[in-house]
């Protein structure tokens, strides 16, 4: 494929919009107030909500288990006190679950220390106990005798309330969430948001201050808001950081009113344009992920538009026509943006394949925001710089050179004794000429630059081997976050637990649970999960939830309270009647653990900590039990912990496919736009080298795969291709011109190698923002897509004119211009 | 725990009133006094119908006698098979601050137990979606009542009165009740939770006379929160059946019939 062809084809496009730069500049402007206007329609997502298809069998199965044992969203809060049986303590615990019952939207129940109804066995029957029905008490000795009872239950110590005394939990039930059809007519606020909201509220109306005691909130509506608050500001200071830094580079690299004002202004309608239209569309924005295409599709549109300013700057100093040098600028630069444009387009789109819906999203709407800038910078930019006055040529003064760069590089200039060989014009800027004269050292020592190349990624790439992932939600984000460290606390005091999973025994008859050999093994089921290391204890009592618990308990209070009988019943009658006894106690739990048929039960283990290898191996137990010990029963299991073992696997799976899926569209973009199989690998070739460096980097560095991570390597590749396109097709087409590889190389080293260096501090300095935040992995992102963009244009200026002087993989030299 | 059974059929008779009452209290409190025998009888059959529409049914026999003012009630499982037999019997003392009496039969203990202590009213009845205070007679000063107008509720002029709770804890801020004048019973309340919003909805159809006391062989209760609901069936009601107080015993329980 001949450039100076396609070329041509740029050129009408340019002629075309400068002719039609009002209708242009019209139609940009109307998209921009499409976009404004969708702005106000867009939503943050429940990100939660958005890891799995509706389709997978792991979704289809959680539906199954809410439909059953509805929502299991609680709110949490964890009490802390010296002696949280204090008279002040049990006051503000009834005073805060009865604002929550209130004021809190889908409030069903409240199960708190003073909101307990204790079935006790008696000599003659048994007493159903309300220990503060009467009021809390003031005597102490009336005190002591409450906490004793309430201590003296098993379901209740080291579960509701500390053995020492020093914490208890309030939990809020909801109801389950309305359909998002029925809530949408009132409001546009997800149903968890609006609990979040309301649980923030009455904690922060400063009633609840005291030094008797402390409160920590958790529990899903509440943490998933609070992330949305803190990622909004956090979102907001990232984007606007990034934001400045672009302005500054473009001021110090274009310094024109022009040239920075109109990236900024494409900068911003792609953001608006993007977001705006998927408000108009109803696709909602993860709130933690947005800042990723914001600032990629930043730093995209202003290289972009440095490309294209610098082509226009360079012709319009040479011929002085503005309409001209626009023109020509648009021929120039107009098929390799267009292919960098599409190579980054195809590799992030490589996160569909993850499987994981919030890459996907993030996958698309990079696209969409490249896409996007794109399309603006190639018309806006065009457009914009084709207004004003031509002027009289004149080469570029020296003096022009921005004192900036020559001090970046005064340290460089060790490199300039190779210039010496080269006649460079006077007009050539500090940096063109330390560009062309490490063209030179380069093509010196070719060789010995692919050996040094070759020895460096082959000694850091068995680091890939040592990548590990990460589903640890406080290290993904730390603890430097507040909300994030409240969390921890609470996940770590004695009381509190991390993940749970679900575990649902169903059989086919009604009334089978109510076989007391089922229950009895469904028992030595839970007895094992107990003993499992993930699980949760306290002072050695489990926290695995079930009717189990119900049933023992019962049994217990029937017989006199004898401890020989917390045991399961052995006969079905005993069974169902102690459960109907329960019901009829005012017990309102019983379908919360099994289903109306009596055909399904239902137990909850909480875990204090998450590791990937060792869940997988613990479910396995469970389904093994299942099998052998349960016949004829169907088991399922849910909840977070099983979502996070399902996305451990997805990111590893996926982070492989989304390379792998990027390094094909790429290769095969290469071919098509170099015309030439051999030339699309050779572009391949420096590609790899950000891979390597970023993949034994985080192996070395223990730096792990997570949801945000796993997208770096596909992203980098795609941005960082980039150079190597502009820089290989400039070096075709100084060769169509020139026929000699060595001038091609330099001409291509001192033009567009500047831009390279532009667009990478750019890209580097912008995405460097993320190593500011107090998130643990945006600051990781922030230093992996630094090294490998880094990694990038190092192996660009060093690899590729390296491979193309040795391979010639555009034909042979001219002979006319061999001599 | 309140086994407050016998209240059963008063909420069938919430009933009774001059035509010409004008305040919502005066109304409330002829619905409570509307008569229904010293003794009753009824078949119950009670059908709990869940969001996705699976029913469980008990069915039970229940009979009560008014003693002065206290009530004493008797209660029998007869369905489910594995629960028949369970029985009840609860001694209701009208005098405030008394703790009512309850002894369980649990056939597959062979043992009877007495259970004391409370529930509270908030708690649904057997895991219907009636609390124990909707199955009670909850004592009308409890609520504000007000009479917000009259209108015809298919077919049937009504009062239309709004009882509000004066307990801010209470399981309902507040309840509208459409009350027929013809036979002073409800056939229509509305229940709003604390935060007002929309909770419960009772429809009582199926309204007679049966020995000249007015009763209602229907009463369907749906909580429109969780999407639950119970229908509660009441076949072969007999009043004044001429029970004596010595039925209303232990022995009777263990016996699991009168």
């Amino acid at each position: 494929m001949k450039i100076l062809k396609i070329n041509s084809f740029f050129k009408k496009i340019g002629s075309f919009q400068v002719r039609f730069r009002w209708p242009v500049l019209f139609f940009a402007l109307a998209l921009a107030a499409m976009g404004i206007s969708g702005l106000q329609k867009m939503y943050t997502t429940n990100s939660r909500d958005q890891w799995f298809d509706d389709a997978e069998l792991i979704e289809i199965q959680t539906e199954a288990f809410e439909d059953q044992f509805g929502n299991n969203d609680k709110i949490g809060i964890l009490v802390e006190a010296e002696d949280v049986f204090h008279p002040e303590v049990l006051q503000m615990i009834r005073d805060l679950g009865n604002a929550f019952l209130d004021s809190v939207p889908y409030a069903d129940e409240i199960t708190s220390l003073v909101e307990l109804e204790i079935s006790v066995g008696t000599e003659e029957g048994m007493a159903v106990i309300n220990p503060f029905e009467d009021g809390i008490p003031d005597d102490p000795d009336e005190m002591d005798e409450i906490r004793k009872l309430i201590l003296s239950r098993q379901a209740l110590v080291n579960k509701l309330v500390s053995d020492d005394c020093t914490e208890t939990w309030l939990s809020l039930d909801l109801l389950e969430y309305p359909e998002k059809e029925v809530w949408e007519q009132e409001t546009n606020l997800d149903p968890m948001f609006q609990v979040g909201e309301a649980v923030i509220r009455v904690l922060g109306n400063g009633d609840w201050e005291s030094d008797r005691y402390t409160l920590k909130a958790a529990g899903m509506p509440y943490s998933e808001t609070k992330e949305r608050d803190f990622f909004a500001r956090e979102t907001a200071m990232r984007i606007g950081s990034g934001f400045l830094v672009m302005l500054l580079l473009l001021i110090l690299f274009v310094r024109s009113f022009r040239g920075v004002i109109v990236p900024v202004f494409t900068v911003i309608m792609g953001v608006i344009v993007v977001f705006g239209t998927m408000g108009w569309l109803g696709i909602g924005v993860d709130s933690t992920m947005m800042t990723l295409p914001v600032l990629l599709g930043m730093a995209l549109s202003v290289g972009y538009s440095l490309h294209l300013i610098n082509a226009f700057k360079h012709s319009f100093r040479k011929t002085g026509k503005r309409k001209e040098s626009v023109i020509t600028a648009v021929e120039e630069t107009g098929w390799p943006i267009f292919f960098t444009a599409a190579t980054t387009m195809g590799s992030v789109m490589s996160f569909a394949t993850v499987g994981i819906l919030t890459i996907q999203w993030l996958g698309f709407t990079c696209a969409a925001v490249v896409l996007a800038d794109y399309l603006l910078v190639m018309t806006l930019i065009p457009v914009l710089m084709s207004f004003g006055k031509d002027h009289e040529p004149k080469p570029k003064s020296a003096a022009a050179d921005a004192f900036f760069v020559k001090r970046w590089f005064r340290s460089f200039r060790r490199w300039r004794w190779s210039m010496r060989e080269h006649s460079l014009k006077r007009q050539s800027s500090f940096l063109e000429r330390w560009l062309h004269g490490l063209g030179v050292f380069v093509l010196r020592r070719k060789v010995a630059i692919l050996i040094v190349s070759a020895l460096f990624f082959l000694a850091i790439a068995p680091g890939i081997l040592k990548i590990s992932t990460n589903m640890d939600s406080f290290r993904f984000i730390g603890l430097k976050v507040p909300y994030v460290k409240t969390l921890h606390e609470v996940v770590h005091s004695q009381l509190g637990s991390y993940m749970n999973y679900n575990i649902s025994i169903t059989y086919e008859e009604a009334d089978a649970i109510k076989d007391p050999k089922v229950m009895q093994e469904f028992d030595e089921l839970l007895n094992m999960v107990g003993a499992f290391d993930l699980t949760k204890k306290n002072k050695g009592a489990p926290r695995v939830f079930s009717i189990v618990d119900i049933i023992k308990e019962m049994n217990q209070t029937l017989h006199s309270d004898s401890m020989e009988y917390h045991v399961i019943p052995n006969n079905s009658q005993m069974i169902a009647q102690v459960l109907l006894l329960y019901e009829m106690s005012g017990g309102t739990k019983t379908f919360q653990w099994i289903d109306e048929d009596y055909s399904m039960l239902r137990a909850q283990v909480q875990m204090y900590k998450f590791e990937s290898g060792e869940i997988v191996w613990e479910l396995d137990q469970i389904r093994e039990f299942v099998e052998t010990r349960m016949p004829g029963a169907a088991l399922t299991i849910v909840g977070t912990a099983v979502q996070f073992a399902e996305l451990n696997g997805k990111i590893v799976a996926g982070e492989l496919k989304s390379v792998a899926v990027a390094l094909l569209i790429i290769s095969a973009l290469l071919i098509a736009v170099f015309g030439s199989f051999k030339t699309g690998l050779i572009g391949m070739v420096p590609n790899f080298a950000p891979l390597i460096v970023l993949g034994g980097f985080m192996g070395y560095l223990d730096s792990p795969l997570d949801m945000m991570t796993m997208t770096i390597m596909p992203m980098i590749l795609g941005i960082a291709v980039d150079d190597t396109i502009h820089f290989i097709n400039h070096i075709k087409y100084e060769f169509e011109k020139c026929g000699r590889y060595r001038e091609a190389i330099l001409t291509a080293f001192s033009t567009v190698g500047k831009t390279l260096a532009m667009t990478t501090t750019i890209l580097v300095a912008t995405f460097a923002m993320y190593m500011t935040s107090p998130v643990a992995n945006l600051g990781r992102v922030g230093l992996l897509a630094s090294v490998g963009l880094l990694t990038a244009l190092v192996t660009d200026y060093l690899v590729t004119p390296a491979l193309i002087i040795m391979t010639k993989p555009f034909g042979k030299e001219k002979k006319e211009t061999q001599a | 725990m309140k086994l407050r059974i016998s209240i059963l059929i008063s909420v069938l008779a919430i009933v009774s009133a001059p035509l010409n009452a004008q305040s919502g209290r005066e109304i409330i409190q002829q619905v409570k006094d509307r008569p229904d025998g010293d003794s009753r009888y009824s078949e119950m059959t009670m059908t709990l119908i869940s969001k996705k529409g699976k029913e469980r049914i008990r069915k039970i026999n229940s009979y009560s006698m008014d003693i002065g003012q206290d009530k004493k009630t008797l209660m029998f499982f007869t369905y489910p098979g594995d629960v028949a037999g369970t029985g009840f019997l609860t001694w209701d003392y009208d005098q405030i601050g008394k703790d009512d009496d309850k002894w369980l039969y649990l056939p597959a203990m062979k043992k009877t137990r007495r259970i004391s202590g409370s529930s509270a009213k908030k708690d649904y009845f057997m895991g219907t979606d009636f609390t124990y205070d909707d199955m009670g007679s909850r004592n009308i000063d409890e609520d504000e009542h007000k009479l917000l107008r009259e209108e015809e509720l298919e077919g049937q002029s009504c009062w239309v009165i709004e009882s509000e709770s004066k307990d801010p804890q209470d399981i309902f801020s507040r309840k509208v009740r459409w009350i027929r004048k013809d036979c002073l019973m409800a056939v229509k309340v509305v229940f709003y939770d604390r935060q007002g919003i929309l909770h419960r909805e009772l429809h009582v159809s199926d309204v007679k006379q049966v020995d000249g006391f007015w009763t209602a062989a229907k009463l369907h209760m749906t909580n429109v929160q969780v999407t639950h609901q119970t229908l509660l069936s009441i076949d072969n009601p007999q009043f004044n059946t001429g029970l004596s107080e010595s039925s209303f015993t232990v022995v009777k329980l263990e016996k699991g019939e009168l």
